[in-house]
């Protein structure tokens, strides 16, 4: 990333900017220095819950099989759904996991075991791993945890610092990073100055935590406006070849501004591509969903690996839960938490490899069954984040990082 | 998600603009009949809890704290100065049957029961977005309906959606995900204040008196009803019909023409709760039962009225309701969390809770006596100054977030964006402005269900959004028709002006010390009304002015 004087000045105006670039360079040439572990993650989450046996699990000929094809890959033996060619050429740098299995097919609950690696209990609010990543990662001014096209899962008990920094639609400019029309930079400084002036009185007087924690998330955004990482948040900054390549939908567009922000060091990256919930008219619309996919993942692999940063990155693709082999009489697949697959590259991981599988059918796990907790214990170990650390909720029960598991082994 | 209508925003800013006299808070003549008894029982609290009680909270403090609890909002400029130069005994009592009079309440009371009813399931919200049953709250509060009639229907009702909204709330909870687990658990939390919901998978982790069975006893009562999401033949409801059209507006590509369906609440002849014992192969079948007694359904009565019936006759339900209602209002529980009281007649119920319940039933489930008994006491009336060591004793106000309703109509009401908007361009399009505004302080201020307020801690996008959002820097403006508009016409003293937007923001005067170095900030710039602009703008993005203390 080039980061121009220009960009330093627009912002710079104020007192903290001089420390805090220096800081991230600092912190850049030192994250260099040591023979590292993944730095950053990119989390691309299929809501809904993508049919394992029409994307990555494929079932030819069988009656459960449905209507796609299966196709080679650059790996022997390993075959995909026709309509992920791309993704199928680029197989050596994926591992492939078929044997994911849990017991959540309820979409919200599936969907913060998925994020956080714990069931939903109540009395505990788990945050998102995203959040975890967030808080054990240095960010500067940027944000630790992004989440693109979808909510992502906010950080539960630890501070609202390290919840999920939404930007809802990556192909419209994230809004409120720099002043209203009617306030140039000069007079921005005038009323942060009073804003401060005032906040500064309020706290004094009332010792309340809640007016602290205001008051440093104000500051915290103020940092991220002057830094020079909110550039990342541009697209149109990016050569119109890049920006095709990744394909023109809103989820090709996230995994763009996923890299852009990854090399402005932020840590944990969410994309979003939704409407896997394909009850019905599940071939046309799985078909589509493949399309987009395989365009912006593939697009997104190529760019971090040409510019080396593929190494450093782990990229993770997985979903709510996989869909039944059944086919109903709406053409379409229904919940199945009981198999569903999962992707990881980069970050160490060894590429041109499937772990598990499932039966002929696609109707349970035959070998290796991995769990959410496996899978999570895995990841923190390839972003070297503490499995085992304790934190304490609010309730006074002691929550670990990792909900148990397994290393999975043969990944890295 | 609640749908709330702007028109709703009563910006009564254009009062006349005069500084008031402050007086002592009003004597015990402005009391309650009700207050009476429980002042003593709030004393004998602090001196319990060995706390100095934090001194009175002023006029305009009192002020702005009441108006947010009760209209969702902080009072206007005028709203303000109208009671600071009131000087009667009675005026804060006044003022709260003033608001509680209100539409306003009701719309807000209306909300913050919508969401606690009905949930924050994506399904459920999507149902009350089409289906509107938050007016049905709306009309209850409105006319202050016994809250035991109320519960009765929540409990019972059955029919269309699109003409009885008492069958949102167990529509709702069902079509959120959970089926009648998941109602059950949420009748069980509002109107017995039980977190039982935690001994569906496993007998209760920490409440030993809570086992399996008693979770599935009640969810029985809930066996026999469906539902029934069903399509629209014929003619389709005005209201979904006009809710559509608001829909359709606001997001333009999304929304293709779809069959029309609403939901019928039934309650059918068969259906039994099903218990899943941890480690068990087969599931055991459940019959009602009510918190360890038997109560079954007498004569025509269905599973669900018996347990309206057994509800409403434990002690539990005056008792959630005060409990509730108490926390709201303080964002804290005489019972903490406010939903866990345990079990019936628990000798552990403090005596002001009990005290409060007692009079909740004497006078017939008043759900608006209750605030006012509340409002008007004497813990209510504290100050927030201090170090927070009252706070848990109820002997200092506590600083707590906005709602993000609270939070937007509170802007619109200091700032007068609404009237400003209006007068410069036309006034549909500052309404269609102001609710893409609020649908933006909604996603990005998010909502959750009221016992995970407290947790509620601010965000980056908040901040930006305040920091650099078009309500904040467009509403501070000094244009015709907005507050500060009409601070600079009315007078042309700097002190005057800053005080002036100290009333709007805070609902308070500015000490000398807080005056001094803004009054000074104006003179020292060229261009006034900018400067004013900026002093206005500080005060509403800060803290003080987005929460209620």
């Amino acid at each position: 990333m080039t980061i121009s004087r220009r960009d330093l000045l627009q912002w710079g105006a104020g007192s903290g900017l001089g420390a805090f670039a220096t800081s991230i360079f600092a912190r850049r040439a030192e994250a260099a220095a040591t023979a590292s572990p993944a730095k950053a993650c990119i989390l691309l989450y299929m809501a809904g819950g993508p049919s394992h046996i029409d994307t990555f699990d494929p079932k030819p000929r069988r009656p459960t099989g449905g209507e796609f094809k299966a196709i080679g890959t650059a790996v022997d033996g390993i075959q995909l759904c026709e309509h992920l060619p791309r993704l199928g050429n680029r197989m050596k740098k994926l591992a492939l996991i078929r044997s994911l299995t849990s017991k959540e097919g309820n979409h919200d609950r599936a969907r913060h075991l998925m994020h956080t690696g714990y069931p939903p209990q109540g009395g505990v609010d788990h945050p998102a791993f995203g959040s975890l990543v967030s808080e054990t990662r240095e960010h500067g001014g940027m944000p630790g945890y992004v989440a693109i096209g979808g909510p992502g899962e906010d950080s539960g008990f630890l501070s609202a610092i390290h919840s999920p920094f939404p930007v809802r639609n990556p192909t419209k400019p994230v809004r409120y990073l720099t002043p209203a029309k009617n306030v140039d930079a000069e007079r921005f400084e005038r009323r942060l100055a009073l804003w401060r002036g005032v906040e500064d009185r309020f706290s004094a007087g009332r010792g309340g935590a809640f007016a602290k924690s205001q008051r440093a998330i104000g500051e915290q955004a103020v940092a991220l406006m002057r830094s020079t990482g909110a550039a990342a948040f541009d697209l149109s900054a990016e050569p119109a070849k890049t920006s095709e390549s990744y394909g023109p939908s809103e989820f090709g567009q996230g995994c763009l501004m996923a890299r852009r922000l990854v090399e402005a060091g932020v840590p944990f990256v969410e994309v979003t591509l939704g409407g896997w919930d394909t009850h019905d008219d599940n071939f046309a619309r799985v078909k589509a969903l493949c399309q987009t996919l395989d365009q912006g993942m593939s697009a997104l692999l190529d760019d971090l690996s040409g510019r080396g940063l593929l190494d450093s990155t782990l990229v993770l693709w997985m979903g709510d839960f996989g869909r039944t082999p059944r086919i109903n009489e709406k053409g379409g697949r229904d919940h199945f938490p009981a198999c569903s697959s999962v992707l990881l590259a980069g970050g160490g991981i060894r590429g041109g490899q499937v772990i598990g599988s499932t039966d002929q059918n696609g109707a349970e796990v035959r070998d290796r069954p991995i769990t959410v907790p496996d899978l999570y214990r895995t990841v923190a170990q390839v972003l070297d984040v503490n499995a085992d650390k304790q934190r304490v909720a609010p309730s006074g029960r002691p929550i670990k990082t990792v909900n148990g598991g397994k290393l999975i082994e043969g990944l890295t | 998600m609640r749908a709330y209508l702007l028109a709703l925003i009563v910006v009564a800013s254009c009062a006349p603009l005069r500084s008031g006299t402050e007086t002592a808070a009003p004597g015990p003549a402005a009391q309650s009949a009700g207050l009476a008894a429980i002042d003593p029982l709030i004393e004998t609290l602090w001196r319990d809890a060995k706390v100095t009680p934090a001194p009175p909270a002023d006029d305009g403090a009192f002020l702005r704290r009441v108006s947010l609890d009760l209209i969702g909002r902080v009072p206007t400029l005028g709203e303000t100065k109208a009671l600071l130069a009131d000087a009667g005994a009675d005026r804060r009592a006044r003022a709260v049957d003033r608001l509680l009079g209100s539409h306003e309440f009701a719309e807000h009371w209306g909300d913050l029961y919508a969401d606690l009813l009905f949930g924050q399931e994506r399904k459920a919200a999507k149902l009350e977005r089409q289906y509107d049953p938050q007016s049905w709250l709306v009309k209850a509060f409105e006319d202050n309906r016994r809250y035991d009639e109320i519960a009765r229907e929540l409990i019972t009702a059955t029919g269309d959606l699109r003409s009885n909204g008492a069958v949102g709330f167990i529509t709702a909870r069902a079509r959120g995900g959970g089926g009648p687990e998941a109602v059950t658990g949420a009748a069980a939390r509002i109107f017995l204040g039980l977190q039982i919901q935690c001994a569906q998978c496993h007998d209760h982790p920490y409440d030993k008196r809570w086992k399996q069975e008693d979770f599935y006893g009640l969810v029985a009562y809930f066996a026999r009803t469906k539902p029934k999401n069903e399509k629209i033949t014929g003619d389709l409801g005005e209201m979904s019909m006009a809710m559509d059209a608001e829909m359709e507006a606001a997001t333009p590509k999304k929304k293709k023409a779809k069959a029309m369906k609403t939901f019928v609440l039934v309650d059918v002849k068969r259906g039994e709760a099903r218990m899943h014992r941890p480690h068990s192969e087969e599931d055991e079948l459940v019959s009602p039962r009510f918190l360890g007694h038997d109560v079954a359904p007498r004569g025509e009565e269905t599973r669900r009225q018996a347990l309206a019936r057994a509800i409403l006759g434990s002690d539990l339900f005056a008792k959630s309701m005060v409990s509730r209602t108490w926390a709201q209002l303080f964002g804290a529980g005489l019972v903490e969390p406010w939903d866990d009281l345990g079990g019936e007649n628990d000798a552990r119920h403090p005596g002001l809770l009990v005290a409060l319940a007692r009079d909740f039933v004497a006078s017939g489930y008043d759900i608006k006596r209750l605030l006012r008994t509340i409002v008007l006491s004497t813990a209510y009336a504290r100050s927030s100054a201090g170090t927070e060591a009252g706070v848990t004793a109820f002997a200092q106000a506590g600083v707590r977030p906005l709602s993000p309703e609270q939070l937007f109509r509170s802007l619109v009401a200091a700032t007068g964006a609404e009237e400003m908007g209006k007068r410069r361009r036309d006034p549909e399009r500052t309404e269609k402005r102001l609710l893409q505004a609020f649908r933006e302080y909604q996603f990005v201020f998010g909502d959750d269900e009221m016992a995970e307020a407290n947790r509620f801690d601010g965000s980056v996008p908040q901040s930006l959004l305040l920091m650099n959002g078009e309500l904040t820097n467009g509403g501070t403006k000094g244009d015709e028709g907005g507050v500060l508009g009409q601070v600079l016409a009315a007078s042309a003293d700097p002190a005057a002006r800053i005080d002036d937007l100290y009333l709007a923001a805070y609902s308070r005067r500015p000490t000398a010390q807080e005056r001094a170095p803004l009054v000074e900030y104006v003179k020292s710039q060229r261009n006034g009304r900018a400067a004013y602009e900026d002093v206005f703008f500080a005060l509403v993005t800060s803290t003080e002015a987005i929460t209620n203390h």
